[in-house]
């Protein structure tokens, strides 16, 4: 499992440094980049997705929707710890201002994702689009990877 | 004429009485303060003194086999509570705490790590044995009935909620995001408070580990 790891890291590594820029037609402004899927135990049917949305236009854009065929469902959802309690908390949209991005990153904004038809391991890639109620829909690839064990700058020693 | 005389005559030493009561009262008062400085030491998480101790429960692991007090006794035990269907604060905190493990058992022989769901009802024996051996196949998951469930929670103090639970089959579930540590007398001598880091973890085990052994 030890020997692994720097490979993991590269990988981790090469997914913030590539991003997967894509522009839909009728909207050459609004971007999704370092999208991935973090891989789950074997059981689990509930998966979490991350990625960053920035919005290069000079209107507000609100994300209405996420769809998969690969599953049931997905909801965007927030992690909140208050007072020592984690809970989530269901997102009907989220509103992105001009110029500015939000980020769905472990601990925060994430896609929550119902049901995958197949079991998900790190290597595979799943397509994901993202419907802004404009009527912009953005398709993207997005890989399975595994999660960190750690904050990255923790990683040195 | 009587009166007179002895109040003048009773009034100094009286003073001096008083004087020398409240100099005591004052000193007994700053060496109660500082005996209890001692008795609690500045330790992050540190329950101490009287840390709770935890009575007998019931639970079932991911073999399937019953799980209590006894197997809480003679290893220092972390303790979390989560759900397989939460699919971020919860593989973050397994994550953690299996990056935690990989690098304290190198030092320590008598750990365990211990998850203990929240949702016992959808986190079947198979469901769970596949989550936590996921992490490090070291890992502890505990589950069984509600009751057993809450027979911990409770003892430990912890609350959790089900959400929507009515109304749809992906309900989620409020919980302790903390991880609790517990010594080999199964006293509750610590609280890593969330968010979770290897790291800091660590330094906060070891720092009540070695204030617990000294005792």
């Amino acid at each position: 499992m030890h020997n692994n790891r720097p490979v993991l890291a590269l990988l981790f590594l090469f997914t913030q440094l590539v991003s997967y820029p894509v522009f839909a037609d009728d909207n050459q402004d609004i971007s999704i980049n370092n999208v991935w899927i973090s891989e789950a135990p074997p059981s689990v049917t509930t998966l979490a997705a991350y990625a960053t949305i920035y919005n290069g236009s000079s209107e507000t854009i609100t994300l209405a929707s996420v769809s998969s065929p690969l599953f049931s469902s997905i909801e965007i959802h927030r992690s909140n710890i208050v007072d020592g309690i984690a809970r989530m908390e269901k997102q009907s949209s989220l509103t992105i201002n001009p110029k500015e991005s939000i980020e769905l990153a472990p601990g925060s904004y994430h896609l929550m994702l119902f049901n995958p038809d197949k079991p998900l391991r790190s290597g595979n890639s799943v397509s994901i689009s993202f419907n802004f109620s404009d009527g912009t829909s953005l398709s993207v690839e997005a890989p399975v990877l595994k999660r960190q064990n750690d904050n990255p700058q923790h990683h040195h020693h | 004429m009587i009166k007179s005389l002895s109040s003048s005559k009773f009034l100094i030493p009286a003073m001096i009485v008083l004087a020398v009561l409240a100099a005591g009262t004052g000193f007994y008062i700053s060496l109660k303060q500082s005996q209890q400085k001692l008795k609690n030491p500045n330790i992050e998480g540190l329950f101490w003194p009287s840390p709770k101790i935890i009575q007998p429960f019931e639970s079932v692991d991911q073999l399937g086999q019953s799980f209590g007090l006894e197997q809480i006794n003679n290893k220092w035990s972390f303790i979390f509570f989560g759900y397989t269907h939460c699919p971020d604060i919860c593989p973050i905190t397994m994550s953690v705490m299996a990056e935690t493990y990989k690098q304290l058992k190198t030092e320590y022989k008598d750990l365990q790590i211990i998850f203990v769901t929240v949702d016992p009802v959808r986190d079947t024996t198979e469901k769970l044995a596949a989550y936590v051996t996921y992490f490090n196949e070291d890992f502890i998951g505990l589950g069984g009935s509600t009751e057993m469930v809450n027979s911990l929670t409770r003892q430990i103090g912890i609350a959790y909620y089900l959400n929507n639970e009515e109304t749809s089959d992906n309900y989620l579930v409020d919980h302790s995001a903390s991880i609790f540590l517990f010594d080999p007398k199964a006293r509750m001598v610590g609280k890593f408070s969330p968010p979770q880091e290897t790291e800091k973890i660590i330094n906060q085990f070891k720092n009540i580990r070695q204030f617990i052994d000294a005792q």
